[in-house]
């Protein structure tokens, strides 16, 4: 579409900064978003999950500018929506793709007319709107029912004229409201990787609300939604990877997988150029590290003496998937060693405070921990 | 390939559920046709009166000054008809003469008036072929034609060469014709001007034959009408005037327009089958938006105007219309049937009239679609989702 073209790749298809939002009015009023903060990047296929009445149904029709932003901002494309209301929304939302859960078809219009009322706001033209629509059922399967009426087809299949009505017109933002709730494994797969296909070579952001747990794979992003705020925003890859490091460590290994993704969920990413310290012996400790990629020297100096390291001074090589740092944040002690990078080292990071509740909340972790520290001595 | 191209909403929304577009249709179709059954009483009631003047065979017509409608009786004296041949351009003029006469069809029966029209039957003067075949067996004495949509209510049964008794004397009625009845008459007669003499005769009445109703005037081949009359009226008295056909029959129907309700009466029945209509268009409509009110607000989420969905509305409206004029024109010529038969009154629908009321029907269905579309205004797109 032409307004696209105006979308620079490194805007985010979706930026929302202290969004705020209430219902009802005086007396009645209830706050329903807490603070909503939000990046979506082209390409990036986001999961929110959350219980009803988390708010996630209302964030998604504020980013589909259904509604009016009353506090806060929201760009969609590019575009600015606060502010916005009544007709001034309209061209916002003929941008948006959406797949609606109760598919709203019209029973007296064909598949192919009913994927077609998509495209009376785009700038295809006439001719080639059929083809366009044709097409896109051929893709999600219905290339036999082409001419059918939705009140002849299953309710799989009216679902997926849904899903061809919500992605006909090329949008660069599909909104998605359990798309595949009403698919078998199959078909709900090959909507999956349709969906995948528009993310990966179109650059489309696609927002996806589902309890359908067998599509999570998609997923780059996992954002929970408790009670209006954000309860987690999960980048899964990096997650996932964690949660890896973490299991293939003896320390880690019988910590059950939510206790991981827990732990995984509150690291961040920091990167340390080649040759410089990330921590150095005899300074408090107030950090856990996991190496990500890269590789570092522990190197402990000074003679024995100290409680926990009777060893003498030796260096020992750490790579991707160890981790260094515990032992003080445990012990309350200082560093026992000093680390420095012998090439550039992404790690992930946890801070002193989630390391300590991580330990606490597990009794096996802690002890698992200690068996460790017996056995370097 | 079947049943694809270009989604035309309005109509595929309208048409998709036979059964409930079949009731629609005959919600809106029962609206045109009590508007038509209300034009149908107006008309009748005009076009009935003016019957008569439009069967006369004349290029002009003199009446009497006073003379308002065809029935109010108001003759005028022959002398002036006479005086007419003297003006260039008249060829020819005949006296048409009218009289209210008493008759009794069977021994034993009421006596009820009936309008007796008569004029020198060796020239036809109504254009009625009929009247004109019989013009020669009519100067028998004491015979006549009877009116075949005479009201038998009143008159009981007519048939041919049948006797009844006219002002105490027997009549034969050689066979009929139609002229239709009206509101100022239940039926009619037709004889020859000197058998209206013979049954007046004894009665006192002056003779009929020298003071006709109406006077026909005919044209020279090439004679201009207008110049005509104009020479008439400059060269006869003021006691009569000389019209056209379609003057004079403009003259009877403004009679009945000023002088009696009737346009308000059947006007204000109009109005009522107008708002009849609108409120089975707009429930029909209203219900349908209802049905598709997640469609619809799902085309406002998608970024349809709230504009485009309310001209849907409104295609839906004026498709209705069309689809439902067709049907209403057949049951109101149908009834129009039934009514000529119950009340005599002679029923038209013109293709003018069916015109006007196929706009009315337009127009109604249109307003209340617009009026039912108010709600798709009112439909909130965020509710789609959830």
């Amino acid at each position: 579409m032409k307004t696209d073209q105006n979308v620079e790749p490194s805007t985010p298809a979706v930026r929302i900064r202290d969004l705020n939002h209430y219902f009802g009015a005086g007396a009645n009023r209830k706050q329903v978003l807490f603070n909503i903060h939000l990046d979506v990047q082209p390409g990036q296929i986001v999961i929110m999950t959350g219980p009803s009445g988390s708010g996630k149904t209302t964030l998604l029709t504020l980013i589909g500018a259904l509604r009016s932003v009353q506090e806060g901002s929201v760009q969609i494309l590019g575009q600015e929506i606060f502010g916005l209301a009544g007709k001034g929304l309209v061209p916002v939302r003929r941008k948006v793709g959406f797949i609606f859960q109760a598919h709203n078809l019209f029973d007296s219009l064909t598949a192919v007319q009913n994927v077609r009322l998509a495209l009376k706001y785009s700038d295809f033209p006439k001719k080639i709107q059929e083809p366009m629509a044709v097409d896109i059922l051929k893709r999600v399967g219905l290339e036999e029912r082409l001419a059918y009426k939705p009140e002849a087809l299953s309710g799989g299949q009216r679902q997926r004229i849904a899903v061809a009505r919500g992605i006909v017109h090329h949008p660069r933002l599909i909104l998605a409201d359990e798309p595949t709730a009403a698919l078998d494994k199959k078909t709900g797969r090959r909507v999956v990787n349709l969906f995948r296909q528009l993310a990966r070579e179109d650059g489309c952001a696609i927002l996806l609300v589902t309890h359908d747990n067998r599509i999570l794979d998609i997923a780059d992003r996992i954002i929970n939604m408790v009670d209006g705020s954000i309860a987690s925003d999960v980048q899964v890859d990096q997650s996932v990877e964690i949660c890896e490091f973490l299991t293939r460590c003896e320390v880690f290994s019988r910590d059950t997988p939510a206790q991981l993704a827990e732990i995984a969920q509150k690291m961040t990413v920091e990167t340390f150029p080649a040759r410089s310290r990330i921590i150095r012996q005899g300074e408090a400790g107030d950090k856990f590290y996991i190496i990500k990629t890269g590789r570092v020297a522990v190197l402990t100096s000074d003679p024995p003496g100290t409680d926990l390291s009777g060893a003498d001074s030796r260096v020992v090589e750490l790579g991707s998937g160890d981790f260094f740092g515990e032992i003080a944040l445990l012990k309350e002690v200082p560093r026992s060693a000093t680390v420095m990078t012998t090439e550039e080292t992404e790690t992930y990071v946890l801070s002193k405070p989630d390391f300590l509740a991580a330990v606490k909340k597990s009794d096996p972790f802690k002890k698992q921990l200690l068996d460790i520290f017996f056995k370097r001595q | 390939m079947a049943q694809t191209g270009k989604p035309r909403l309005a109509w595929a929304m309208l048409s998709h559920n036979k059964k409930h577009l079949l009731v629609s249709v005959t919600g809106i179709a029962f609206a045109v046709l009590l508007m038509f059954v209300e034009i149908g009483f107006l008309n009748g009631l005009l076009d009935s009166e003016t019957l008569l003047a439009k069967q006369l065979n004349a290029d002009l017509v003199m009446t009497n000054q006073k003379k308002s409608y065809t029935y109010a009786l108001n003759p005028f004296p022959r002398e002036r008809l006479a005086r007419a041949l003297e003006v260039d351009g008249v060829r020819q003029v005949q006296g048409f003469y009218m009289h209210w006469i008493q008759l009794k069809n069977t021994p034993g029966q009421k006596i009820h008036s009936i309008m007796a029209l008569a004029y020198d039957t060796a020239l036809p003067a109504l254009l009625n072929p009929e009247a004109a075949a019989l013009g020669n067996a009519l100067k028998y004495p004491f015979t006549a034609l009877f009116d075949r949509t005479s009201r038998k209510a009143v008159y009981g049964e007519f048939s041919p060469d049948m006797d009844v008794e006219l002002e105490g004397h027997r009549v034969r009625l050689l066979s009929g014709f139609e002229l239709y009845p009206n509101f100022s008459t239940d039926g009619h007669l037709l004889m020859d001007r000197d058998n209206l003499a013979r049954l007046l005769a004894g009665n006192g009445s002056d003779n009929i034959v020298e003071t006709p109703e109406i006077g026909l005037i005919r044209l020279a081949p090439g004679a201009d009408p207008v110049r005509v009359k104009q020479a008439l009226e400059a060269h006869l008295q003021d006691d009569v005037r000389v019209l056209t056909k379609v003057q004079m029959i403009q003259i009877i129907q403004d009679k009945w327009k000023s002088e009696q309700p009737v346009v308000e009466v059947f006007g204000l029945g109009l109005a009522v089958g107008f708002v009849i209509g609108m409120i089975i268009c707009y429930q029909i409509l209203f219900t349908d938006i209802s049905d598709h009110s997640a469609e619809f607000a799902t085309l406002k989420a998608i970024g349809y105007t709230n504009g485009y969905l309310i001209r849907t509305v409104m295609a839906q409206g004026a498709y209705l219309a069309m689809v439902s004029f067709g049907p209403g024109l057949l049951a109101s010529l149908a009834f129009y049937h039934i009514l000529q038969q119950i009340t005599g009154i002679w029923m038209t629908i013109t293709f003018f009239r069916a015109g006007g009321i196929f706009l009315l029907t337009l127009v109604m269905c249109v307003v209340s679609a617009s009026l039912a579309a108010r709600k798709v205004i009112r439909m909130d797109p965020a509710e789609v989702f959830g």
